[in-house]
């Protein structure tokens, strides 16, 4: 009974840290991002407390068509071109790898892989170099197609997790009940590995928007996304619209992922727990 | 039992080679002929081809020799949508995302059937079942043996002129296995498709089918009805995978017609069919079934053998005996008596047999020796 009681003791001193432990690490990573929501309200022009009075005006500037809303139409075309392409591709990349064994196949996928390892900048000045000779630089196309090698990983990543739970009898009885290759894709294995492609396609997207460095290197002005707006205004003019923008990229961001989280309950209420 | 022999064959599998790696044969120059509306069963131990040969006929696997033919037309290069067979598998395969009713209506739907249509032939495949009230429910949320009637549903909603069951009932306990074999049973009577059914379990293979074909190592060793199998092996192997066999090995020592006589490592001489024909000097393996081994308490006849009772264990409808057997191994017997006239452990008795119960067959391998 003694023992039993201090073995409960312990237990509940170690519950105590974890919670306190796990609510330190999302303190400090939530708190710098909830810190500078205030000064997008400041009617100052620094990023500095304490502000001097509560003003909307910096949201009224990154609500102006120039530069704000340009570089942010421009950034939601590209990153939703290289969402589609990235998606598309990696996610017949992660079938094929599933289903064919084949020599050299661990090599396609550390090649596939590749952009998540290595260093941005050493893929960017590639880009840059390779873009240079072609004629891609400063055209849309160019950083669709950059965007879209860099997001194209976390598809075949997610996806290939996906399918490794998934059960390929089904596509057998789905052939062997008169059903076509693609019809079987269709109606059998899309809908099954949807919530994977789904994901990788959100950190295809989050890719694409979140980048700043490739952009550095291959955008023209007529191409400049928001994050390299917002890295042009850190230099040029510091001013609390970026941290407007940043707030409403916040808001965007959460929205994305409560979308997301909704979607994948419905999925595990549809298909009974699974 | 229907009449098949007069029918042309609906399945036909010519020299079938199968090999992945080109060293080892899963299956080696396999011949075999399936009538229109046979109960076929593709019996064996695992790796011994049989679920191979399935999977083929399915078109999931390419031969590396040999041709099928359905209905006397090459099927080799026909993709499995396009053969119109219907395949029930061990893991239900079930697609998780579609209620019952949408599953059974799947292959409908792939063949562009009416909506009106498909809404009453799947209700109809539900209703043979006994699922018709399942329509809605997710496969998750039903047991193991309704998402197999489910997926028997699926199979048969189309009419395919072939079904092919890979160990369906594998997955199920002992008691709704043996329910499921019934249903089975029935539903081939009243549809009269012709089905390929692939076990591992001897005694479903002898209740469900009308012809069984035993598999070892890449090849058929016998092939017929289930009582051909069982009372008439054509091998140590097929007697010794099919029911319970005694062996009693030894050296042919005399010839006669059918008959011969088998001299065993002790030196006691015992008879029976010669069935391979083999000759004086061969070495050879008598196998009796354990319900042919009859006892007696005196030497009733030259050829019996002396033995001793270790072991009485009752089943309720028979009692078996287990027998000490100088020069034999692991014998059994089964007597139908009562158990108050059973014989006590213990006991000293004579074993004999018919001559025609005894089978002199080929000399067992050490593998089927141990067991």
């Amino acid at each position: 009974m003694a023992n039993n009681s201090t073995r409960t003791a312990q237990e509940r001193i170690a519950s105590v840290l974890l919670k306190a432990f796990v609510g330190m690490t999302c303190f400090f990573l939530i708190f710098p991002i909830l810190a500078i929501i205030p000064i997008s309200f400041s009617s100052g022009s620094f990023l500095s407390y304490p502000m001097p009075g509560f003003s909307l005006q910096w949201y009224e500037a990154v609500l102006q068509p120039f530069p704000w809303l340009e570089t942010l139409w421009n950034s939601l075309f590209i990153a939703i071109c290289a969402t589609v392409l990235a998606t598309t591709l990696g996610t017949l990349a992660a079938y094929g790898l599933t289903v064919s064994r084949f020599p050299g196949r661990g090599l396609v996928i550390a090649i596939i892989i590749s952009p998540l390892i290595v260093p941005i900048i050493v893929v960017a000045l590639g880009v840059y170099f390779f873009f240079a000779r072609v004629g891609l630089l400063g055209t849309f196309t160019g950083l669709i197609m950059a965007h879209t090698a860099l997001g194209a990983p976390f598809v075949v990543i997610t996806v290939l997790a996906t399918l490794q739970g998934f059960d390929m009898q089904l596509v057998r009885a789905s052939s062997s009940l008169g059903a076509k290759p693609m019809a079987t894709f269709r109606q059998v294995t899309f809908p099954l590995i949807a919530p994977g492609i789904a994901t990788g396609a959100l950190f295809a997207f989050i890719t694409s928007f979140d980048e700043v460095v490739v952009a550095l290197f291959v955008a023209s002005p007529a191409q400049f996304t928001l994050p390299r707006q917002m890295f042009a205004g850190l230099r040029d003019q510091l001013d609390p619209s970026i941290v407007a923008m940043s707030t409403l990229l916040i808001l965007f961001t959460s929205l994305i992922l409560i979308v997301m989280e909704l979607l994948r309950r419905r999925t595990q209420r549809i298909m009974g727990g699974r | 039992m229907r009449d098949l022999a007069d029918t042309a064959p609906i399945v036909q599998f010519r020299g079938i080679d199968k090999t992945y790696d080109g060293d080892v044969n899963i299956l080696e120059k396999l011949d075999l002929d399936i009538q229109q509306g046979e109960f076929v069963t593709l019996l064996g131990p695992s790796g011994s081809g049989k679920s191979t040969l399935l999977m083929i006929l399915a078109g999931f696997e390419e031969v590396t020799g040999g041709e099928v033919l359905l209905n006397g037309e090459r099927l080799n290069n026909v993709p499995p949508h396009k053969r119109n067979m219907g395949v029930v598998f061990q893991s239900y395969a079930l697609f998780p995302h579609m209620s019952v009713r949408q599953n059974v209506a799947y292959p409908l739907k792939q063949r562009g059937v009416p909506k009106a249509e498909i809404d009453a032939r799947a209700e109809k495949a539900l209703d043979m079942i006994h699922m018709k009230e399942f329509g809605e429910r997710m496969p998750t949320q039903l047991s193991g043996g309704q998402q197999q009637r489910v997926a028997l549903a699926r199979a048969i909603v189309y009419q395919p002129e072939v079904i092919l069951m890979d160990e369906p009932l594998g997955a199920l306990d002992k008691k709704l296995r043996e329910k499921m074999q019934i249903e089975i049973k029935h539903l081939h009577e009243q549809l009269g498709t012709t089905i390929v059914f692939v076990t591992h379990d001897q005694s479903e293979a002898l209740t469900m089918s009308d012809r069984i074909a035993v598999f070892n190592d890449g090849k058929i060793l016998q092939i017929g009805p289930p009582s051909e199998i069982y009372e008439a092996p054509n091998c140590s192997f097929v007697a010794n995978f099919i029911g319970e066999t005694n062996n009693f090995s030894g050296q042919v020592t005399a010839q006669s017609g059918d008959a011969c006589t088998l001299r065993m490592a002790n030196g006691a001489e015992i008879s029976g069919q010669n069935i391979l024909g083999a000759r004086v000097g061969d070495a050879a393996c008598m196998a009796v079934r354990p319900e042919h081994v009859k006892l007696d308490l005196e030497q009733v006849c030259s050829h019996a053998l002396k033995a001793k009772v270790t072991g009485v264990i009752y089943h309720g409808d028979h009692i078996r005996y287990e027998l000490d057997v100088p020069g034999a191994r692991d014998v059994t017997a089964r007597s139908n008596a009562h158990m108050q006239d059973a014989l006590p452990e213990g006991q000293e008795v004579y074993i004999h047999w018919d001559m025609d119960k005894g089978r002199v067959l080929d000399p067992l391998s050490g593998a089927e020796g141990a067991a």
